[in-house]
Formats: structure tokens, C-alpha cells, sequence
């Protein structure tokens, strides 16, 4: 019985250690792959912006004076757009590019390489992206989420860099949050013009002049009275972004499983490329 | 200018581009159509720029000087909202059509 009782708490201790060890790998594995989900999805609406700007711009240019000046000066502005738009994309990169070093640390890559490529992946994410008219975020509202870094749940090179990186990469994602904001009203605000523009043309107008009213004004009604399917998806994709904020908390006390935001960004995807495919709204407010 | 202030300034900006926007040109006479189209420009320009540039990024001189405009583009939208008629619209439009361009120029 003496002997037994060793025997037993090895096997515990065994066991044990065995939970732990794997606890921090399957987890880095869950952020890398939500993380880059999470980065294609925000690099999707980031996209989904530009093209929706551009497609509302096109359909108003017709209807501005058409002269030199006009065009030049709209097409500087959409340029400017791209151009913000760009350094956002780039900035997403970044982070998809951290979280998937960040899993390889994780599981067990401690070489020089992974080690510098998170330092200078972190130092890039410091620098937030010039991006003109989003306002900054101030790095005071992460601060202290070191603190959260759970040192018994992780490796000594994780917990390491999840130190050092807790607060950049918090601050990323709240910048994300911002601009992801900025975008939504950017969108919704073009939509609700033209939905009014193509309820007074295509519903309104036959239905007042009492003109014969076919399929096309059936279908036209309906689709006035539904939600605007863009705006949806819009507030999906805020909130998984509010989501994969708590997610890195999470990551940080080594807790949480990422099942759930993974669904959610699968969905989000599957969304953004029916969104795409939908037949645009002419934005033409003759 | 204060961050609020701005943010004033582009919900104003935005309601006149709304406004404008909005008007049904069948319902405009030939050469209003053409004050229409100007208008139209100017406060696109103005819209797409004061989201393009927001508070943060603008220089201390643009911030000062886009005090005195939002007060026009105020006095705008606050004459618009007691217009229905499209042309009496576009007539107060018309005359804030300086305005619009200085703040598209400025943002």
C-alpha cells in the first residue's frame, strides 16, 4: 500500500501535466485559425466598403456636372478611399501574420526565427495604419491586460511573449472595432439613401399613377418592407468583432474554446460572398 | 472646434446631402436641374472628405476655420427642415453651394 501511494501520485501528476501541456497548444491552434477567420472576415467588409462606396459614386457621377473638374475631384476622393482602405487591409495582414507565429510558439516552435518575426510583428502592430480619417484609439483603454497573462496555463515563451504582446494586440482589435464602425455607417448610410430613392421610383410612383403593377412592383414592395440584408451582415460582423476581443482575453488566461466564434465566421463569410453576388442597388437617384 | 462639434458637422453635412440627394429632379425645371447637379457635387465632395478626414487628422488652421462653415451648413439644414416643396429646397441648397465647396476644399 506504501509503495502503491508514490505510484498513484506520479500517475495523477502524469496526468496532470499531460492537461496542461496540451491545454496551451490546442488553444494556440484555435486562435490561429479563428484569428486568421477573423482577419479574412474583417478584410472582407473592409473590401465590401470600397466596392460599395464605389458602386454608390458611379451611380450618382452621371447625375453631376460634366466637366473636368467634377470627375477629377470625386475620383481624388475614391482614391483617398482606396488608399485608407489599403492600410487597413495591410494592417490585417499584420495581425493574421501574429496570430499564426503566435500558435507556432505554441506548439512548441521556440527558434530564433518565430521568436523575432513576434517582436517585429508586434512592433509593426504598435504603429497603427495611416489611415486619415478613422479616429485613433487610445491605447489607455487596454492598458493593464498584461496583468491577465495566466503564467500557470502557459509556457515560460509564451507567457513571455503573451506579456509583452497583450496590450499591442488588444489595441489592434479595438482599432479593428473602430474602423469596422467607421465602414458600417459609411454603408448604411448610402444604403438607406438609395433604398428611399428606389422605394419613391419603383414603388411609390407606379402605385400613385396608378399604372398596371406587375411582378417587378410586387417584388419591389416586398423588398422594401424586409431588412436590408447588407446592414445585417454588417451588425453580424461587429459583433463577432466584439467576440474575438474576449477571445483574446481569453487566450491571455489560457481559457475558452473557440468552436463558437469559428461557426461565426464561417457564416460571416459564406455571407459576405452572397452579398457580393447580389444584384447592386442602382444608387441612382433618378 | 471640438471633436463633438465635428461630429456635428457631419451629421449637418450628411442631412444636406440627404436632402439633396432625395429631390425628385422630374419635378425640377431645366436650369434648376443644373443648380441641382452643382449642389449635388459639392456636397457629395464634402461628405466623402469629412469621412475621409475626421477630427483627428485635420490641422489646427482647418479645424479653426471649419468653425465658421459649420455654422452655414447648420443654418442649411435648419431652413431645409421647414421647406417641403423641392425647388424652395434647392433654393436654400443654392445658396449654402459656397459653403460646400470651401468645406470640401478645407476637409
Amino acid at each position: 500500500m506504501l509503495q502503491s501511494i508514490p505510484r498513484i501520485a506520479v500517475c495523477i501528476a502524469l496526468v496532470l501535466t499531460a492537461a496542461c501541456a496540451s491545454k496551451t497548444p490546442s488553444q494556440a491552434e484555435g486562435l490561429a485559425t479563428t484569428g486568421k477567420q477573423y482577419t479574412t472576415t474583417l478584410k472582407k467588409v473592409n473590401s465590401f466598403a470600397l466596392d460599395h462606396t464605389l458602386e454608390f459614386t458611379a451611380g450618382l457621377l452621371p447625375n453631376l456636372p460634366r466637366d473636368n473638374t467634377t470627375l477629377l475631384t470625386q475620383t481624388q476622393a475614391m482614391q483617398q478611399r482606396a488608399e485608407l482602405l489599403q492600410a487597413t487591409s495591410n494592417y490585417l495582414d499584420t495581425q493574421a501574420l501574429y496570430f499564426a507565429e503566435l500558435s507556432a510558439l505554441a506548439k512548441g516552435d521556440t527558434g530564433t526565427g518565430t521568436t523575432r518575426a513576434l517582436r517585429k510583428l508586434v512592433e509593426a502592430l504598435n504603429k497603427a495604419p495611416d489611415v486619415g480619417g478613422i479616429p485613433r484609439v487610445s491605447k489607455e483603454a487596454v492598458a493593464g491586460l498584461a496583468g491577465h497573462v495566466a503564467s500557470w496555463k502557459h509556457s515560460a515563451q509564451v507567457r513571455e511573449e503573451l506579456i509583452r504582446s497583450a496590450e499591442p494586440v488588444a489595441h489592434a482589435l479595438l482599432l479593428n472595432q473602430h474602423i469596422l464602425q467607421e465602414q458600417i455607417q459609411w454603408i448604411t448610410q448610402r444604403e438607406e439613401l438609395a433604398r428611399q430613392v428606389e422605394y419613391r421610383e419603383k414603388v411609390l410612383k407606379p402605385f400613385v399613377e396608378d399604372k398596371k403593377l406587375g411582378e417587378t412592383w410586387k417584388n419591389a414592395w416586398m423588398k422594401h418592407i424586409k431588412q436590408v440584408p447588407t446592414i445585417e451582415l454588417l451588425e453580424q460582423a461587429k459583433a463577432a468583432s466584439i467576440d474575438m476581443q474576449q477571445a483574446w482575453v481569453n487566450v491571455l488566461r489560457g481559457e475558452g474554446s473557440f468552436e463558437h466564434l469559428q461557426g461565426v465566421f464561417d457564416q460571416l463569410n459564406s455571407n459576405i460572398q452572397a452579398a457580393n453576388k447580389r444584384e447592386p442597388n442602382t444608387h441612382d437617384p433618378k | 472646434m471640438t471633436p463633438s462639434d465635428f461630429e456635428a458637422l457631419q451629421n449637418d453635412v450628411h442631412a444636406v446631402f440627404s436632402a439633396l440627394y432625395l429631390i425628385d429632379v422630374d419635378l425640377l425645371s431645366a436650369e434648376e436641374r443644373k443648380q441641382h447637379q452643382q449642389v449635388l457635387a459639392a456636397a457629395y465632395l464634402a461628405f466623402v472628405n469629412a469621412e475621409n478626414a475626421r477630427y483627428t487628422a485635420l490641422s489646427t488652421k482647418a479645424k479653426s476655420e471649419l468653425g465658421e462653415l459649420a455654422g452655414h451648413v447648420k443654418t442649411m439644414r435648419t431652413q431645409l427642415a421647414e421647406l417641403e416643396a423641392p425647388s424652395e429646397q434647392l433654393g436654400v441648397l443654392g445658396k449654402g453651394l459656397d459653403a460646400l465647396a470651401r468645406l470640401a476644399k478645407l476637409l
